[in-house]
């Protein structure tokens, strides 16, 4: 559990222009697998995009190692790009559509790293084989390739800087079932064989509970919920991670009833999910629930006790 | 494999005769353009006379009408029409292809800076082309050929210089947006330097709409260069040039139709031909 | 005739001659949902289109009767009229299906004038179809860019049962939502199937999802149907290798049991 920290973010806001979307969200990513969990709008995305580097934080501070990511010198940096890449959802934007398989593989190994031809060629062949491709597809631009070849392809890309961490935002989402199982072996597989730790960004909780030990829970940019993964889906302490659990489609499984409400806007005063919330009462309305520690975990609710145990009304 | 869009009603494709149909308008706009800058190119080979395409004089054959011998008529120190508008093509040709490449570079060079770094440097480039904008392209032109000398040179540059923002402006847009897509942001994460990714990801990924918009303008540079040379600011005696052709015939429309009209309908042709070329372009590159 | 709403025999769609899809038999029965299961270029989509006689440029052969309508043999005029009012097509993302220009209220009010319902009439119907779909009646004042996506999709179901649609066709509606969001569309869908008998006929690549409200399921592979039957029993008992591997690839909460590795091995 107490695996070094790669990636973190300390008390981070982010904003673009004057709409902060992440706010004061505190998270540290290790080697191990970690997941970020929460429906569009929750900022997740956003985060993600600044652990990356991509995006400055208005406030806080992004850690790689323990230095700040703004202070890093430019060896640094080379650094810190070699150790965290990321892959995205949709595999087709995330390949150059001009370039093939191989351009895109042998950007990311002649960025850091000078290599002869002949190099070159046997090291893209190999990635392709790491990421269970072809060879042959090496000559193939994205579009002729399928959903989960492409998003091979740029997981390929990611590996090729050996990084040591990935992040993963949405990496199958856009993929066939079949196809997204055998993304997701694959992903397990490299994190178990290569010590190879991840960020994964999802609002599908059946996907994190394969994949990680720990999940934050995102709610309107803020982590309303934390802590292990397992204990966080079996006995979620917080009813929005309640609510994404019970949304899950399981085979055989209740499925859960229609309220109306799941699209109501997050509330500006109080308690943001109190709108939603089969939990809320009077308080929540006055007093922004602040995380505290419950049961192992970290949880943002007034409520958290009720909720764990299941006692409070279930609409 | 078919794909599940060629069966949707109407959702992607347009008919396939209409398909059809336009790429036929493309092909077609491309071989009427090749004919012109052939005909321009081997213009001192297939000019029936050669040496009336400079400064040579005819005072007994001035004004004859279109016979055997002179197809297209003589003009009014007897030169043969027909042999000024192929050597006019290689002045106008010149001209487009001058201005398009030097507009269409420095326009795609700095759109694609302003719409990959944004920030400040996106407003310094865009601020300076709207001023450049401010002015009418024709007006501008005007001017500067004014102070400049007139000449061909002066034309091109004129013309260039209220061109090139147009250009600017279509690839910042254009480049602000593929600088979001994923592999922009994947090039990034690998450390990719900037300038690197400028011309690597942004600028071949942002080429298509500037290459239509420049195939659709050629048709323009000509007009606007023949306006100008039209209004005495561009090419000069003896030099071949449509527009000026145009203006020292037209005083003879009513009576000698041909010195004025054939060489307006060479650069109606040219300027058809690029439109139609560029139109056929943007049909099929937006599919 | 037998009570069926959809009505598919022998259903074979070709284009150049190569078979896109085909399916022997299915009925959709009022008060039913049937899910048609499978992967991108499975032939569900195609099958689901066709039943609305929307396929184009493809060679369509067998019978498909809706509402007692002979699809394959209906004039245009007939076909509009099935897809108004007896039959109504969702698709994965209703919001770009919607004129950006109009308040929704304003195109429920004029498909219902198309309809011969208007006035206080049609006020009535639209606020009550809204409601059905767990909407706030306010809704019918947005514009199609003010409403979410799961919004848009509610609202284009209450738009086929305003119309009186007694069969909805869904061609992914879910698969670009959030969880919360596809949990709650689904739930809409089959409350309206338990409490107004509103048949639906399902397309979607997630079974899971599908587990949750199918009566009736057919999977489909490659153009072809490789399985079907009573949802409950393809479920407990998948005769398919194909079927299995799809089953298998349903990501499981932790504590969930895995179903097929007791019975399997």
């Amino acid at each position: 559990m107490t695996a070094p920290t790669v990636l973190g973010a300390e008390g981070v806001t982010l904003a673009y222009g004057a709409t902060a979307v992440v706010h004061d969200v505190t998270l540290a990513v290790g080697e191990g697998g970690v997941g970020l969990i929460g429906e569009s709008g929750s900022g997740k995305t956003t985060l993600a995009r600044a652990l990356l580097g991509l995006l400055r934080p208005r406030s806080g501070s992004l850690r790689y190692g323990s230095r700040d990511l703004a202070s890093l010198d430019r060896r640094g940096r080379a650094e810190f790009r070699r150790a965290v890449q990321p892959v995205f959802q949709d595999g087709s934007e995330a390949l150059d559509p001009r370039m093939t398989a191989e351009a895109s593989i042998t950007e990311a190994l002649t960025t850091h790293h000078r290599m002869t031809r002949d190099e070159r060629r046997a090291r893209v062949g190999t990635l392709l084989g790491d990421v269970g491709l072809d060879p042959v597809l090496a000559g193939r631009r994205p579009h002729q390739m399928s959903g989960g070849q492409r998003q091979r392809v740029a997981i390929a890309r990611a590996l090729a800087v050996e990084p040591r961490l990935l992040v993963l935002d949405e990496p199958t989402s856009a993929l066939d079932v079949t196809v997204q199982a055998r993304i997701l072996d694959l992903l397990e597989g490299l994190a178990a064989d290569r010590g190879l730790g991840h960020l994964l960004i999802t609002h599908n909780l059946g996907v994190v509970g394969r994949l990680c030990r720990t999940s934050y829970v995102m709610f309107a940019g803020r982590v309303v919920e934390s802590g292990p993964t397992a204990a966080l889906l079996t006995r979620p302490a917080h009813p929005y991670t309640r609510a994404l659990r019970d949304a899950v489609p399981t085979l055989g499984g209740e499925p859960p009833r229609a309220t109306g409400r799941t699209e109501a806007a997050p509330a500006s005063t109080g308690c943001p999910f109190r709108l939603r919330c089969p939990f809320a009462v009077e308080r929540c309305a006055q007093e922004t629930p602040a995380l505290r520690d419950v049961e192992g975990r970290s949880v943002a609710c007034h409520r958290a006790e009720e909720v764990l145990t299941g006692d409070a009304p279930r609409q | 494999m078919t794909a599940p869009g060629g069966i949707m009603p109407g959702l992607r494709r347009t008919p396939l005769r209409r398909v059809a149909g336009i790429d036929r308008l493309a092909v077609a706009g491309g071989a009427l353009l090749a004919v012109i800058v052939l005909a321009a190119l081997l213009a001192p080979w297939i000019a029936p006379y050669p040496e009336d395409g400079g400064s040579a004089t005819h005072a007994l054959e001035a004004l004859l009408p279109p016979s055997g011998a002179h197809w297209f008529g003589t003009d009014q120190v007897g030169r043969d029409v027909l042999s000024r508008v192929l050597f006019g093509a290689r002045t106008s040709l010149l001209i487009a292809v001058a201005v398009l490449v030097i507009s269409g570079v420095a326009g795609v060079v700095l759109g694609v800076v302003a719409g990959y770094a944004g920030g400040w440097l996106r407003d310094v480039i865009m601020r300076v082309t709207d001023v450049f904008l401010a002015f009418p392209a024709l007006l501008l032109s005007l001017a500067l050929a004014v102070v400049l000398q007139p000449s061909v040179t002066t034309v091109i540059v004129a013309i260039a210089i209220t061109w090139w923002p147009w250009y600017a402006r279509l690839t910042a847009s254009v480049a602000a947006s593929v600088s979001t897509r994923g592999f922009v942001d994947a090039a990034r994460c690998l450390g990719v330097p900037a300038p690197v990714i400028v011309f690597r990801h942004v600028l071949p990924n942002s080429l298509t709409p500037v290459l239509v918009q420049l195939s659709l303008d050629g048709g323009g540079v000509i007009l606007t260069a023949a306006a100008l040379s039209y209004l005495g600011l561009g090419a000069h005696e003896p030099t071949a040039e449509w527009g000026l052709m145009v203006q020292q015939g037209q005083s003879l429309f009513t009576t000698d139709w041909w010195v004025v009209t054939l060489p307006g309908l060479a650069i109606l042709l040219t300027a058809f031909a690029f439109n139609v070329l560029g139109e056929g372009l943007r049909v099929r590159l937006a599919r | 005739m037998n009570g069926s709403l959809i009505e598919i025999r022998d259903l074979t769609v070709r284009v150049g001659g190569r078979v896109i899809a085909s399916l022997p038999e299915l009925d959709v029965r009022p008060g039913e949902c049937v899910a048609i299961v499978g992967e991108s270029g499975s032939g569900k989509t195609t099958t689901l289109l066709a039943t609305l006689g929307l396929v184009h440029g493809a060679e369509v052969t067998g019978r498909i009767t809706v509402g007692g309508v002979d699809v394959l043999s209906a004039g245009p005029a007939v076909l509009r009229s099935i897809r108004g009012s007896r039959a109504a097509l969702v698709m994965q993302s209703p919001q770009a299906a919607l004129n950006p220009t109009m308040r929704l209220g304003t195109l429920m009010r004029r498909s219902l004038a198309r309809h011969g319902v208007k006035g206080a009439a049609a006020r009535s119907r639209a606020e009550e179809a809204v409601t059905a779909v767990l909407l706030d009646p306010a809704i019918l004042r947005r514009y199609p860019h003010q409403v979410s996506g799961g919004q848009a999709q509610r609202f284009a179901i209450a738009l086929a049962i305003a119309l009186g649609a007694e069969v909805v066709l869904a061609d992914e509606p879910t698969s670009a939502l959030d969880v919360t969001v596809q949990a709650e569309v689904v739930g809409v869908l089959r409350r309206l199937r338990d409490e107004r008998g509103l048949a639906v006929l399902l397309v979607s690549h997630d079974l899971a999802l599908v587990s949750t409200i199918a009566d009736r399921v057919v999977v489909m592979r490659d153009g072809a149907v490789v399985e079907s039957g009573l949802a409950t029993e393809v479920f407990a008992r998948p005769g398919d290798p194909y079927t299995r591997e799809l089953i298998a690839a349903v990501p499981r909460l932790p504590g969930e049991p895995d179903e097929l590795s007791e019975e399997e091995r």
